[in-house]
């Protein structure tokens, strides 16, 4: 058994060591990441998200709505490691790394090819997307375990196995209680797996059955949430269901068009946005995507100077295209469908190109990238001695190269690059809040909102008491469409600064960045500078000062 | 006799793809605009990627000083972080953003004299033709069209601005051409599905001028 399942126990270490490596310590803590673990500590505590529900089944954090599994998960990690960067992000690595295994399975369920099955597992353990969603506190990187475990229990199922069906609903309806876009992906690969199966179905349909019973009894607690008004609110704060064109622009083509004939041709609400869902699902096929540029305009999914996959991945793909239609596997009308409904979430959203909600997309990637590596094997066997021998060492060449930029640019060029902002790693809040902690005594604090989220950080890093933040617990929106922010507890206020405003305000102690706190403005018989924190590249993150009694 | 008609009917297919391949590049939008602003001079921008480029060498330094700042042997930083690999990555860019959907078939060049910026060079209609015609290519090991898809995009690939439309001209045109090849393809297995094709490349077309006679020269004029 040891020695059978050997290589895949070495790329399973090999994917552990990758996902695991300086987990808690090398990136900042983002907002998110802070949400989800100060809500698994306030269950530990309390049984009762941050703003009081008793074990709610979606969670409302910084305005925004998050899927419940990943958090419930997180609370025993949070009970052992205590409340850290760690321990957030300890389920989807460790979920992430399991992934690799499923896949292996899966794979070999596909091809029935030991080969094949150990290249994709090497080749997810190594991807840079799967270990961007899955070393991060990322809910996708949880719910796509549950999704993989989904598809493998029912190929399995179909295979006449007991247990097949019944892991694949407790996959599917795991991946719906931990992630937002697989709450479309589920639906639709689900009904093309029962469509495309029918008959596989009908040979196993007792086992078939007892799942649908199973899956649905596991849904129904969280059927409430999903037609609830925060359900809805998230759908339209991020999808293209929500977006408004403006006036300004519809008067314009008004104007110009003179003929409502046209209009209504070319420019109603439902073209245009489905223009713009067509170009955005199409935009997850584009090479620069997949290969050179990955998410540029956003940090969390950005890895400098690539794609979201490797580069030798191209040949392998197109081989690996061509060989599976040529060879007309049985699966594969599965592996093209996975692929084509995979962006489908992504598509319907406002970002033009979502890594995150386009996950799905790397396991049928990589499928046939695996299945084209293993056809090039083949393809190399029939060569000459000696043209074997330059096509491995260029191959290996080519691979080593660019899996050490991938590790240079992961771990040392992309994080100075992203380190602010709602979408970025929120850098100097870990540090800002060990400062304030020093300093504060009993002082008000007032702390600026520019880099948005401060409240999340103060609590998770002061591991403040859930109980006596629910009580207080108020969240300021400018508008329905913005994202909130905690108003503040105990001595705490966060809030944009203004200076003019505020400088009055005495014996209080500010924190913001220089936009706010102009050195110009700060006049040494008011104010008395206490401290910088600055971002990983050196510019200036916080000032931190406090004014004269 | 039996040679004769056989060599008819793959030149009367050959003269097929011909006239519909002329006809799909009479339309295309980049044709269009190239014709409309063809007293601007196009050309002006148009420079090759310098190797020793300011924004190249900016990005080496500040990466090799990021790198100095950690644990990373500077010999290793240096086989990695260099002249020829961020040249071959910004020229790698380059090459795969020619077949940047978004690019070909919904926005195109980033310069308003080079594309409508509502409309990519190429319809999205032509996208299914397209992958028919590269598949049935593949099928009939056509080496040559498939080598030129390959190799046409270098040219673009070396030119410093991103998405530059001109010298792509050559791709699109072998695009349309495998469209075309395409549209014969399926028209001779799926009737019904080459006309739909049809009918949607027609709306496009119309959408295209719609907007080419209507908003573009509003937006030319910005």
């Amino acid at each position: 058994m040891f020695k059978k399942y050997f290589p895949l126990i070495i790329i399973f270490v090999i994917a552990i060591f990758l996902r695991f490596y300086k987990l808690g310590t090398f990136r900042c803590l983002n907002w998110d990441e802070a949400s989800f673990g100060y809500n698994a500590y306030s269950i530990l505590k309390t049984g009762r998200d941050e703003y009081g529900v008793k074990f709610p089944l979606q969670f409302k954090s910084v305005g925004d709505y998050k899927a419940p599994l990943y958090i419930y998960l997180s609370v025993p990690v949070i009970k052992v490691f205590g409340l850290n960067e760690f321990s957030v992000r300890f389920m989807p690595a460790f979920l992430g790394s399991l992934c690799i295994i499923l896949f292996y399975f899966l794979t070999k369920e596909l091809f029935n090819k030991e080969r094949i099955s150990l290249i994709a597992a090497l080749m997810l353990a190594i991807s840079p997307w799967h270990i961007q969603f899955t070393k991060a506190g990322a809910d996708v990187g949880v719910g796509t375990f549950f999704t993989l475990l989904g598809i493998y229990g029912f190929i399995k199922g179909t295979k006449g196995s007991k247990w097949g069906y019944l892991f694949s609903a407790i996959g599917f309806v795991g991946s719906i209680y931990s992630y937002f876009a697989e709450r479309l992906f589920v639906p639709l690969i689900a009904l093309f797996l029962l469509f495309y199966f029918k008959k596989e179905i009908k040979k196993t349909k007792n086992n078939f059955l007892i799942a649908i019973l199973a899956g649905l009894l596991l849904i129904i607690p969280i059927v409430p949430s999903l037609v609830s008004g925060g359900h809805e609110e998230k759908i339209l704060k991020t999808t293209i269901f929500g977006y408004h064109r403006s006036d300004e622009y519809i008067q314009k083509i008004n104007e110009e068009d003179k003929s409502v004939v046209l209009y209504s041709l070319y420019h109603t609400d439902i073209f245009e946005n489905g223009w713009g869902a067509l170009n955005h699902y199409f935009n997850h096929f584009s090479p620069s995507f997949l290969f050179s540029e990955g998410v540029e305009e956003d940090p969390r999914q950005f890895i400098f100077n690539m794609g979201m996959l490797y580069l030798f991945d191209i040949p392998l793909i197109l081989i690996g295209i061509y060989q599976i239609i040529r060879k007309k596997e049985k699966y594969l009308m599965v592996i093209v469908a996975w692929l084509l409904i995979a962006p489908i979430p992504a598509a319907i959203t406002k970002d033009l190109v979502s890594a995150r909600r386009s996950f799905n997309m790397i396991y049928p990637l990589l499928i046939i990238s695996a299945y084209g590596f293993s056809m090039m094997i083949d393809w190399l066997k029939n060569q000459s001695k000696k043209a074997q021998i330059i096509f491995k060492l260029s191959g290996i060449g080519f691979f080593v190269f660019l899996f050490s930029y991938y590790l240079l640019s992961y771990y040392i060029l992309t994080p100075p690059k992203g380190y602010a902002g709602p979408s970025g790693w929120h850098c100097g809040y870990k540090e800002l809040v060990s400062y304030i902690n020093e300093i504060k005594e009993d002082k008000k604090v007032v702390i600026d909102t520019t880099y948005q989220g401060p409240y999340i950080f103060f609590l998770f890093y002061e591991k403040y008491d859930p109980a006596k933040y629910q009580s207080q617990a108020r969240l300021v929106q400018e508008s329905e469409n913005s994202l909130g922010e905690g108003a503040g507890y105990d001595n705490y206020i966060f809030k944009s600064i203004y200076w003019p405003g505020d400088r009055g305000d005495l014996n209080t102690i500010f924190a913001g960045p220089e936009e706010r706190l102009p050195q110009k403005d700060l006049q040494k018989t008011e104010v008395e500078i206490l401290n910088s924190i600055y971002f990983l590249d050196g510019k200036e993150a916080f000032k931190v000062v406090r004014t004269l009694r | 006799m039996k040679k004769s008609k056989f060599t008819k009917l793959i030149s009367k297919e050959k003269n097929r793809v011909g006239l519909i391949l002329i006809l799909f590049i009479l339309i295309s939008p980049w044709l269009w605009v190239l014709i409309r602003n063809s007293n601007i001079d196009m050309y002006k921008n148009i420079k090759l990627i310098n190797f020793k480029d300011e924004a190249i060498i900016d990005q080496i330094n500040i990466s090799r000083g990021e790198m100095s700042k950690t644990n990373v042997p500077s010999i290793f930083g240096r086989i990695i972080v260099n002249k020829v690999s961020f040249y071959s990555i910004e020229v790698t860019k380059r090459y795969l953003e020619t077949f940047d959907p978004q690019y070909l078939f919904f926005n195109g060049d980033l310069d308003i004299n080079k594309s409508t910026r509502s409309n990519g060079p190429l319809y999205l209609s032509f996208l299914p033709l397209l992958l028919i015609g590269i598949y049935s290519s593949i099928l009939n090991k056509d080496k040559l069209k498939l080598y030129l898809l390959g190799i046409f995009p270098l040219i673009g690939a070396f030119i410093e601005n991103h998405y530059e439309s001109i010298t792509r001209i050559p791709v699109f045109i072998l695009l349309s051409y495998f469209s075309s090849y395409g549209l014969i393809y399926l028209y001779k297995r799926k009737k019904w599905l080459a006309l739909l094709i049809v009918f949607l490349i027609l709306f496009e077309f119309s959408r295209f001028v719609h907007d080419f006679l209507i908003h573009y020269p509003g937006r030319l004029n910005l």
